[in-house]
């Protein structure tokens, strides 16, 4: 078994040995010539509209938006948060005006 | 190199004579991108890719090396760019590995142009072999065996010394000898 093995294995590695070239498809000069005009015709907006096209630089862009989507909203979240703590922070006399002096008070003084 | 090199004198690297640099060197970048990409039509594109480099780049061509040099360059670094985006665009690559679908990615399916009728099944189990070399293994066995460059010529167009070319030869043989064992054993029981 293992002597059959040993003999495809060497069989296999030479069986590419003396090959013929393999040739392409006739008027290759043409699509190559029709290729590098494409490639002349296209302007700057579309060289930026193919590379935003690229799967990687789309997800990129998505993911970035949805950040900053999270960090503005984070913010605006933590900004209000404190605002309310400020509020609830005011005393109540202040609220109530327990300590208002008015006309009234200064023209009754107590003898 | 290949005996295309007297064809180039100096003045005649140029855009005005893009056509003969075509006609001259087309099968040996057809040739090189096959063995890589393993696809017929793939090969053809990568060729037509490699030939608009070549020619958007023709004007900054230095000829610190050789014209066949410096194309077989881009066409190796093309080809294995194709390859690689190939293998990035196979939707469902991952669940056919996790629900074990490996016989379809494992099994002998091209057949080179090139190959002797009576040896073209071994020949397509070789080529499934060098699909799984590192790539500058299966490059520089691929160099070797279909456009039969010396270890010289493909340690220029590596850009690597000698010995490392000759290191590289060595290493994708035993690798080839390994995978090939691996199936032969797997297909014979």
């Amino acid at each position: 078994m293992s002597d059959k093995i040993n003999k495809s294995v060497q069989r296999t590695l030479e069986s590419i040995d003396g090959m013929e070239k393999a040739a392409p498809k006739p008027f290759l000069l043409t699509r190559i010539n029709a290729a590098l005009n494409n490639g002349a015709n296209e302007t700057v907006w579309y060289k930026i509209a193919f590379y935003l096209k690229k799967p990687v630089v789309a997800t990129t862009a998505i993911m970035l938006v949805f950040l900053l989507n999270i960090i503005v909203i984070a913010k605006r979240n933590n900004s209000l948060e404190r605002e309310t703590v400020t509020k609830s922070l005011t005393p109540p006399k202040y609220d109530f005006a327990i300590n208002v002096s008015v006309m009234y008070d200064t023209e009754n003084q107590e003898p | 190199m290949n005996g295309h090199e007297s064809i180039f004198t100096e003045e005649q690297i140029s855009k005005e004579n893009f056509a003969d640099i075509v006609s001259a060197r087309q099968q040996m970048v057809y040739n090189t991108a096959l063995g890589i990409v393993q696809n017929e039509e793939d090969a053809e594109d990568v060729t037509q890719e490699v030939f608009v480099k070549v020619y958007e780049g023709l004007n900054d061509f230095r000829r610190e090396a050789s014209m066949a040099t410096w194309i077989y360059r881009i066409t190796i670094t093309t080809s294995l760019d194709f390859e690689k985006q190939k293998k990035r665009q196979k939707r469902g690559g991952l669940l056919k590995r996790v629900f074990g679908n490996k016989e379809a990615d494992e099994s002998p399916d091209f057949n080179h142009p090139g190959v002797a009728l009576d040896k073209k099944e071994d020949a397509a189990v070789l080529f499934l072999a060098i699909k799984k070399l590192p790539e500058k293994q299966k490059t520089a066995f691929l160099l070797h065996k279909i456009e039969s460059l010396t270890n010289n010529e493909i340690a220029e167009i590596l850009s690597i010394s000698l010995q490392a070319a000759e290191s590289l030869q060595v290493r994708a043989k035993n690798n080839l000898r390994k995978y090939l064992k691996e199936y032969y054993e797997k297909h014979f029981n």
